[in-house]
């Protein structure tokens, strides 16, 4: 074999790779070491992004741990321009998703090069529907929104937040610093994708919560009973609250006009006042309870002493008060029940102004109450020394004094807890992530002994039996309380105006125990005025109805359930066949337990019920123009609720568990489609437990 | 014939080496990526490993067998045989995408025009030795040599174009020219040949929207960072912001879905964000050894075919190193083709290795002179 010399040319391949080779190395010279903090900036601005963190807001819930407030998860679509291709068309996409003009988007295209918000806080098919269009430089990022589930329910109490989720009003005003992680700037690195996977800023995994000692329940008693009454009435506004008064726990705090917190920003500023707070009112009649608490504890009468009233008219100084009615005489007890101005003035005058105006200040008056809800009012109660001649007579009837309502609820929760004074409460407790703090409760304050709070009781008790509150008369409970009716103050000419009053009631039961107290105010309802009348009424609705609800053994024997004062909601009732469709196992015990049931629904006539309840099966849906007529939902389950809600285009809010027993609003009324409809429901066994009783 | 005992230490570490670095790398830049898309942040890495031990066993297995064992016709055809054969195929058994790439064997996949690679390196190496020892053609002779020894070449070129896969088939290409450079080709037709197969590049290029693009985007990533030239500039944003010492192995933030390919064809990218400047430059220095190597083997083989193949087996591996460091770092239009040794891919590493055992086999015959 003939061996040639190794060709040279493979050196000039060797040496053609060798320049190669140093071209590459001063490529990567240059690239990594001269351009190095150039593409280290051009990698931080894809990579890294700041992003304003809406921070997230802990959950409200009531006593029971269900959601009155809670933060929900949106997208949110934002655009970097300098990604889009084709913003006309971009813009065009989107406008015809979101529904708003093309120039409106290709505007915000044009602010910047980098970022730009196309719209907020979407809902989940919108973005499913933009991402389907699939567009270059169209991204997402979560935010958080408040969500109000119940609507208006308890809306003063949660209060409301803005647009960046600051707490505007009520528990999201005043526990912001608890409720809300810092806003914050942060930093996060993302991938290509736009999914962030380290990001610096502050830890976001803050979960503080709130536990309400409101119950969702009574809370809805309260506003269902509070609007029909205001419905029935014409009245301004007003204020139903209904207290624990063995704790000062607020139950429920309903107010009218209201308003719906998830859009807060639409309502008007009256409907976002916390009245129960921050509304001052002569108290008027309700006043007396204190004036003869004050006499009481003082030793300067008792229950029976007869008290001359002068036929309706007393001479103060040079001023002559008339009473609304000319009594003669009358015991103490029936000064209360009768609501007589002279014989309250007799004994206030018996106190005279330093022992009285003390009373009224250890009752609560005069000074905020401490409840953790902003905006209270201190009410109003003159210095001693500031006090006329006749203002001695004038507070002892109630009035030249201001109080608000959660001021004079505190006061009488203490004749019916036997004298203490607790500081009104919303909050329980505070959710620290795991940790649970419970709020404190100072020790409550002594205003007068127990046998003086026992003695008004008593009295109290005689108001609803025999006197001016008889329409609050409760179905198998005791109860006391007390009428007022108070001529509103015309802020025009500062005197008492002679059309607008104050029509209240405020009691407690039953009567030895009590469970509950319960305010009704109800401010310039139009026709019949009197507290009796139209406020009594109220509370011996909610009053009734919560008592079932929190399963109270009634104390009283049951009257036949026509006897009761008219129910203003005929509609509802729950029949008790419709419960066996729901649990054959208590088939039975449904039929056996077909007797009067305490609250003025559970039971009606069979033959009555039965059309309504087939209707509100049939699904008949009436349209004629102005919305559709809502149905009676009464005796279903939840689910043939929101079953019912969704065919008809109702946005269904059920409240508790079990069978329905409530609505909002009421059956037979117009609704439009989308309108959120409220009803409560009860568990079967409270309603079983409570026949039970009654056998 | 005088041999050397051993084969040649530096290049089967360097080897070693550059396959480690690989495996590693491969690791690194395809884990989140396989976690998030087949959720099996192993599944490249165990993939290439095998690929991995598959090739080192034929390295080594090559490195024993006598290369003069594969100056047979027998082999010689019957590897371009099954190359072609396999060419043809993947036509109809990889249907799946518009590409046609791959012959799926189980779990495995083959892409033949890896191997075409090789057996052009072979087939030229056979044929021209015995042009150059024959006195009646000479290497230049365009009838008697030219053609035979491009036309199973260019019939290779066709096949693996047609793919499409114009990285691969300009690779084998300059693969062929190179060597029949070294064979003695005069400088006449060798401008003869790149002339011709310019308008054929030119028409493949311009007449190929997606080629088009990317020499575009070569030409000027800047103007649609977005669009064509995304991966371009990537890649020099990977590369630019590792600096000189890198962001730490894993670190990597444009292989999170920014750069594409990053496993693959761009993992060198990867390399120079995460080890920086210096890691950069140990891969370079790795390819240098290696072609040092490379060139000693073929100058010191004993006789035409063992040069010409330890030639072909070095451009090879140096020659697609060159043009893939030169795509990743933004000097040539992008081609899909990727790094030896170190990108993900079974066929290519296994046929490096192959390359790499007879490479071996040839630095064992050296001439002692």
């Amino acid at each position: 074999m003939d061996r040639r010399p190794p060709s040279t040319r493979i050196l000039y391949l060797a040496i053609f790779a060798a320049l190669w080779m140093g071209a590459v190395d001063a490529r990567l010279s240059y690239l990594q070491l001269f351009k190095y903090s150039d593409y280290l900036a051009r990698a931080r601005r894809q990579q890294q992004r700041i992003v304003e963190v809406t921070p997230l807001r802990g959950n409200l819930y009531d006593r029971n741990l269900r959601e009155m407030a809670m933060s929900i998860s949106l997208d949110s679509c934002f655009a970097v321009p300098a990604e889009i291709s084709d913003p006309e068309m971009v813009a065009r996409l989107l406008a015809g998703v979101l529904g708003v003009h093309t120039e409106e988007i290709e505007t915000r295209l044009d602010g910047s090069r980098s970022f730009v918000w196309i719209a907020r806080k979407l809902q989940p098919e919108i973005v499913e529907r933009i991402q389907a269009l699939n567009l270059r430089g169209i991204y997402f990022q979560k935010e958080h929104r408040r969500f109000y589930p119940k609507g208006e329910l308890a809306a003063h109490v949660l209060g409301y937040v803005d647009i960046d989720d600051r707490g505007l009003g009520g528990i999201e005003y005043q526990f912001e610093q608890q409720l809300r992680t810092p806003a914050s700037r942060m930093l996060v690195l993302a991938d290509a994708r736009r999914r962030w996977y380290e990001r610096h800023g502050p830890n976001q995994a803050r979960d503080t919560s709130l536990v309400l000692t409101l119950d969702e329940n009574i809370q809805f008693i309260a506003e269902k009973e509070l609007g029909a009454a205001i419905a029935r009435t014409h009245a301004k506004a007003g204020t139903v609250i209904v207290q624990d008064p063995n704790s000062g726990e607020l139950l429920a705090v309903a107010n009218w006009p209201t308003f719906d917190p998830n859009s807060a920003g639409s309502s008007a500023p009256e409907a976002r006042m916390d009245r129960a707070i921050s509304a001052l009112y002569e108290p008027g009649s309700t006043f007396k309870v204190i004036t003869l608490a004050a006499a009481l504890e003082e030793h300067l009468t008792h229950a029976d002493e007869l008290i001359d009233c002068q036929m309706g008219a007393i001479y103060i100084g040079k001023h002559r008060i008339r009473d609304h009615k000319p009594y003669g005489m009358l015991t103490v007890s029936q000064i209360l029940s009768n609501s007589s101005d002279v014989g309250a003035i007799k004994l206030g005058l018996r106190l005279g102004p330093e022992k009285f105006h003390h009373y009224i200040r250890a009752f609560g008056f005069g000074t905020a109450s401490g409840v953790e809800l902003p905006g209270e009012t201190r009410g109003l109660v003159r210095r001693v020394e500031a006090w006329s001649a006749i203002s001695i007579g004038a507070v002892s009837m109630g009035q030249e004094v201001g109080v608000t309502p959660v001021q004079l609820a505190g006061a009488i929760s203490a004749i019916a807890n036997g004298g203490l004074l607790y500081r009104p409460r919303v909050v329980r407790e505070i959710h620290h992530g795991g940790l649970i703090v419970p709020e404190t409760q100072e020790p409550p304050a002594r205003v007068v002994r127990p046998e003086t709070a026992a003695t008004l009781r008593g009295m109290l008790e005689g108001v609803i039996r025999e006197g001016t509150g008889k329409k609050a008369r409760l179905n198998g409970y005791t109860a006391g309380g007390k009428t007022g009716t108070a001529q509103k103050i015309d802020p025009a000419t500062g005197r008492y105006s002679g059309r607008e009053y104050i029509s209240s009631f405020v009691g407690f039961a039953p009567l030895n125990s009590p469970v509950v107290t319960v305010l009704v105010a109800l401010d310039a309802a139009v026709g019949a005025h009197g507290g009796g009348d139209i406020a009594a009424p109220v509370f011996q609705q909610v009053t009734q109805q919560t008592l079932a609800y929190l399963r109270v053994a009634p104390d009283t024997p049951l009257q036949p359930a026509t006897e009761q004062a008219a129910g203003p909601h005929p509609q509802q009732f729950v029949k008790e066949e419709d419960l066996s469709d729901f649990d054959p196992a208590q088939v039975a015990d449904a039929t056996a337990a077909a007797v009067p049931g305490p609250e003025d629904f559970s039971s009606r006539d069979a033959k009555g019920a039965e059309p309504a309840a087939k209707s509100a099966h049939a699904t008949v849906v009436v349209e004629d123009g102005e919305g559709i007529v809502v149905p009676q939902f009464g005796g279903m389950t939840v689910r043939n609720f929101i079953e019912q809600c969704m065919r008809l285009g109702f946005n269904p809010v059920p409240v508790g568990t079990g069978i329905a027993v409530d609505q909002l609003p009421a059956p037979g009324l117009r609704a439009h489609p989308g309108s959120r409809v409220v009803v409560r429901f009860t568990p079967r066994a409270a309603t079983q437990t409570v026949a039970q009783k009654e056998k | 014939m005088p041999r050397s005992i051993r084969p040649d230490r530096w290049l089967f570490l360097t080897t070693v080496a550059l396959c480690l670095i690989g495996a590693v790398m491969v690791f690194s830049a395809s884990a989140v990526m396989a976690q998030s898309t087949y959720n099996n942040a192993y599944g490249f890495f165990v993939r290439q490993l095998a690929a991995l031990v598959l090739g080192v066993a034929a390295m080594v297995a090559l490195a024993r067998v006598d290369y003069h064992k594969l100056r047979q016709p027998a082999v010689v055809f019957t590897s371009l045989g099954l190359i072609l054969l396999a060419l043809c195929a993947v036509f109809f058994l990889d249907r799946s995408h518009a590409t046609h790439r791959w012959i799926r064997l189980g779990p495995a996949g083959v892409q033949p025009s890896e191997f075409a690679k090789l057996a052009v390196v072979l087939y030229l190496a056979w044929f021209l030795e015995m042009r150059r020892q024959s006195r009646t053609y000479g290497v230049n002779d365009a009838m008697h040599t030219l053609a035979p020894a491009l036309g199973p070449v260019l019939a290779l070129v066709l096949l693996v174009l047609l793919e499409p896969d114009m990285g691969t088939s300009m690779m084998i290409f300059l693969i062929a020219l190179a060597m029949l450079f070294e064979a003695g080709l005069s400088l006449r037709y060798a401008a003869g040949v790149v002339l011709a197969a310019l308008p054929v590049i030119y028409l493949l290029i311009v007449r190929v929207p997606y080629r088009y693009n990317r020499l575009m985007a070569f030409l000027h990533p800047d103007s649609d960072p977005q669009g064509k030239g995304f991966q371009l500039l990537q890649s020099l944003i990977a590369v630019g912001s590792g600096g000189f010492s890198g962001v730490g192995l894993m670190g990597s933030r444009q292989k999170l879905f920014y750069l594409p390919e990053a496993h693959t064809d761009f993992i060198f990218a990867v390399i120079c964000e995460e080890l920086g400047f210096l890691g950069g430059m140990v891969v370079l220095a790795l390819f240098v050894i290696y072609g040092w190597r490379g060139i000693r083997a073929a100058l010191a083989a004993p006789d035409d075919f063992g040069r010409l193949l330890a030639l072909g087996a070095t451009v090879l591996v140096v020659g697609q190193a060159l043009v893939n460091l030169s795509v990743v770092l933004g000097m040539m239009p992008t081609k899909g083709i990727p790094l030896p040794f170190i990108s993900y891919g079974g066929s290519s590493l296994v046929i490096m290795l192959i390359a790499t055992g007879i490479l071996l086999n040839i630095s064992q015959h050296a001439d002692q002179g």
